[in-house]
């Protein structure tokens, strides 16, 4: 079990209680505290069980299968205890069904269903052991270690964004980090990251998944990103100088390809693969011109060092 | 007053086990304080996480978050708090930047590729951040191609104390008798000019598995100054697919079967020619470390009949087990390892042996000295150790004894990139054989310089 994870929940408890005290008014007594809004652009509302709606602010509890819904101009982004983090487009429509986190044993288990509408699945611990199920009217997706995107249902300006989806009106999933699963009725296919596929029905099969384009990622993008004119909630906003400041955009990358003799082990071994060789040769020829019986093929004589 | 061969002598005696022992404690120490700094890190990225929550407004609070979280590796944590910053400022150049490098940590260079370019469509990128985007969104879109080739190579000079490999006592073993060597025969310096290239091609096979046709080639080229008849070819190859073992249950976990061969020329002749098979499995386990078995036999064919019953090793099936991993204990520190077990039966049963080793290497990232440097420069401390022990005494060198050897490697290497594909390394190396036999008793020290090319 992550350190990390385990040290934070505790105090991340307290919190998402203390801030729910406000709320004791509007949220019936057992309501059950599983993550936080961290940003929101109107209109992003909350219902949680049982309750009437209310308009989501930073800042507000997100509680036990509360059903979040954002209009055209709406989006928002939930924080959880294990610092998965879900980032919900615009015009959608999900419901958080199940969230439990042991950070002691360092598993458990996370369910949403979307309803419709476009979310970024961005994993936490949860999402590396024991994995992340997200259902839809179609399939359900697994997440194991990773990131991934669903769009449901495809609308035209994702149809004309990629060609692979062109005629597909079901739901897209996109894996971008680690194992994304699709089930359905009709089967399971494993989408590996760069890749997507689309689902037209619950009873359909899958797709073979394609590798995603650049303009079908720069429309879901565009729809889980604010709008112009739209802050994400905040009043002061972030800046390029304060990222500047903080010594963001110098980091350096390494070379992703890893040809022999680029790490270190590898790199020696290659000299010492040619040292073995000259080595055994030149022994081998100082043995023999010592002075010897008469056992060498060649007639004992000095082969390497004789002048 | 040490002078002349006093200080060479008390150089080969003393300064190896004092080499290898300050390598061998600054790798320790350095090990030993990583498990400290890591649970101060996560302390840090815990406290700083719980005051994001309570404040996910305190925008310097969430770039010092995600500052953490990045040294840490934890990428994901930090995408999830700069995607939350780009929700309330959607123009941050900067933040689009780094989350197109996040991503590409992850190897999800789709997504760091469309990052990328939002951070290049930017109107005010400063130009450091341009470079840095020329010099990664090929990198990106390269990764993206089924067929990717790529290779490294480096020229350059090394010069070592013991180029023509004699043994540090100045006489040997030959049939029984312990004969001098003459002095033109004893241990000499040498400088040689050098070429290495290695070269892999992946096709990406196109399934959801991510299965890969691996191709590798590795070689390597020396012309000494003085001893040209120790002038060195080699060139090994290897091909095989890279298989998913489980995709669902083991992401990332993967077998690799292979045909694998090779030659080596010395002195302008063919001296050793070798092929075989192998198999090598990688499962990573969690987010910082990856290890796994290998088992590879060969069948090696040594040319020179003539001088086979005194060379040290012989033609015949080499058998070699091994399990190597790979632990990135921060972002900019990697701690490599193998240890290995290899059986060689020969042709001369004075020429089986059985050897095992262990091997490890502490690669240390630091930023290069000037921002216009796209890459990392880096110091890998490593060290080696090998112990060989033969069947039986070769009747033509000693009937009585038969030969052990243990052979102790320590250096490190000082990688310092200056573009993007063109760089400058510098290694050194002491290497120190004991053996039952004076014949092999040995000791070397070698640097090797010299310009690199990535590709």
């Amino acid at each position: 079990m992550d350190a990390r994870v385990r040290s934070c929940l505790a105090p991340l408890l307290t919190v998402l209680l203390s801030t729910a005290s406000a709320l004791v008014g509007t949220l019936p007594a057992e309501a059950q505290n599983v993550g936080r809004v961290g940003a929101v652009n109107q209109s992003a509302t909350g219902t949680p069980p049982g309750n009437s709606s209310r308009m989501l602010a930073i800042g507000n509890n997100v509680v036990h299968k509360e059903r979040i819904q954002t209009t055209a101009s709406g989006s928002t982004q939930i924080l959880f205890p294990d610092t998965s983090t879900l980032n919900v487009g615009r015009n959608s429509n999900i419901v958080i069904d199940e969230y439990v986190y042991d950070p002691n044993a360092g598993t458990g288990k996370m369910v949403a269903t979307v309803g419709k509408g476009v979310l970024r699945f961005v994993g936490g611990q949860i999402s590396h052991t024991a994995g992340v199920t997200i259902n839809t009217p179609v399939a359900t997706l697994g997440i194991r270690g990773g990131v991934a995107t669903v769009v449901y249902p495809i609308t035209a300006a994702y149809a004309s964004a990629d060609a692979n989806i062109a005629g597909c009106k079901g739901e897209l999933i996109v894996g971008h980090v680690g194992s994304s699963t699709v089930k359905n009725s009709a089967g399971s296919v494993n989408v590996r990251p760069g890749f997507a596929t689309c689902v037209t029905g619950p009873n359909d099969p899958i797709p073979e998944p394609f590798r995603v384009s650049d303009a079908l990622l720069a429309q879901i993008m565009a729809d889980l990103r604010s709008k112009p004119g739209q802050s994400g909630g905040a009043v002061d906003l972030p800046t390029d100088s304060m990222a500047s400041r903080q010594g963001y955009g110098i980091s350096t990358l390494p070379d992703p390809t890893h040809p022999p003799g680029t790490d270190p082990l590898g790199y020696v071994s290659i000299f010492d693969g040619g040292n073995e060789i000259a080595k055994n040769k030149a022994q081998t020829g100082q043995t023999q011109q010592a002075p010897q019986p008469n056992t060498n093929p060649g007639g004992g004589g000095c082969t390497l060092y004789c002048c | 007053m040490l002078l002349g061969a006093d200080v060479r002598t008390w150089v080969g005696r003393k300064a190896a086990p004092l080499s290898r022992g300050i390598l061998v404690a600054a790798i320790a120490a350095g090990l030993s304080g990583v498990a400290p700094a890591a649970a101060q890190d996560a302390s840090e990225q815990n406290r700083l996480f719980q005051q994001m929550v309570r404040d996910p407004t305190n925008h310097d609070l969430t770039f010092e978050y995600a500052r953490v979280a990045t040294a840490r590796t934890d990428y994901e944590a930090a995408i999830g708090a700069l995607e939350r910053l780009l929700f309330y400022n959607p123009k941050l150049t900067r933040v689009k930047y780094e989350l197109g490098a996040l991503y590409f940590r992850l190897g999800s260079y789709e997504m760091a590729k469309r990052y990328f370019k939002e951070a290049l469509a930017s109107p005010d990128l400063d130009e450091v951040t341009r470079g840095r985007i020329a010099a990664y969104l090929p990198d990106a879109e390269k990764q993206l191609q089924p067929s990717r080739f790529s290779g490294f190579a480096q020229t350059g000079i090394r010069t070592q104390s013991n180029a023509n490999y004699a043994p540090t006592t100045g006489s040997l073993l030959a049939d029984g008798t312990l004969f001098a060597l003459p002095q033109s025969s004893l241990k000499r310096s040498d400088t040689n000019w050098f070429g290495l290239v290695g070269l892999s091609h992946d096709y990406d096979l196109g399934n959801q598995r991510g299965d890969v046709l691996e191709t590798r080639f590795s070689g390597y080229l020396t012309a000494q100054q003085r001893f040209d008849e120790l002038n060195v070819g080699l060139f090994d190859i290897s091909f095989g697919p890279r298989f998913a073992l489980a995709p669902e249950l083991l992401p990332g976990a993967t077998i690799k079967p292979y045909v694998v061969g090779g030659n080596t020329w010395i002195g302008g002749s063919s001296y050793l020619s070798s092929g075989g098979a192998g198999v090598s499995l990688n499962f990573p386990t969690g987010t910082h470390f990856a290890w796994g078995p290998s088992f590879e036999w060969r069948q090696a064919n040594f040319h020179n009949s003539p001088l086979q019953t005194y060379s040290g090793y012989g033609s015949g099936n080499w058998y070699t087990g091994a399990v190597g991993g790979s632990w990135q204990i921060s972002q900019t520190v990697r701690l490599e390892g193998r240890g290995l077990y290899r059986r060689g039966d020969s042709d001369f049963v004075f020429q089986s042996f059985d050897q095992w080793g262990i091997e490890g290497a502490l690669t240390v990232e630091f930023m290069p000295p000037f921002l216009s440097i796209p890459r990392n420069w880096s110091i890998a401390p490593y060290v080696k150790y090998a112990n060989t022990r033969f069947d039986s005494a070769n009747p033509f060198i000693d009937p009585l004894t038969v030969r052990r050897d243990d052979r102790w490697s320590a250096g490190a290497i000082l990688n310092t990139p200056i573009t993007k594909a063109i760089g400058f390394m510098t290694t050194v190396q002491y290497d120190r054989t004991n053996s039952t036999l004076p014949n092999y008793r040995m000791n070397n020290f070698s640097v090797i310089v010299g310009p690199t090319l990535r590709f």
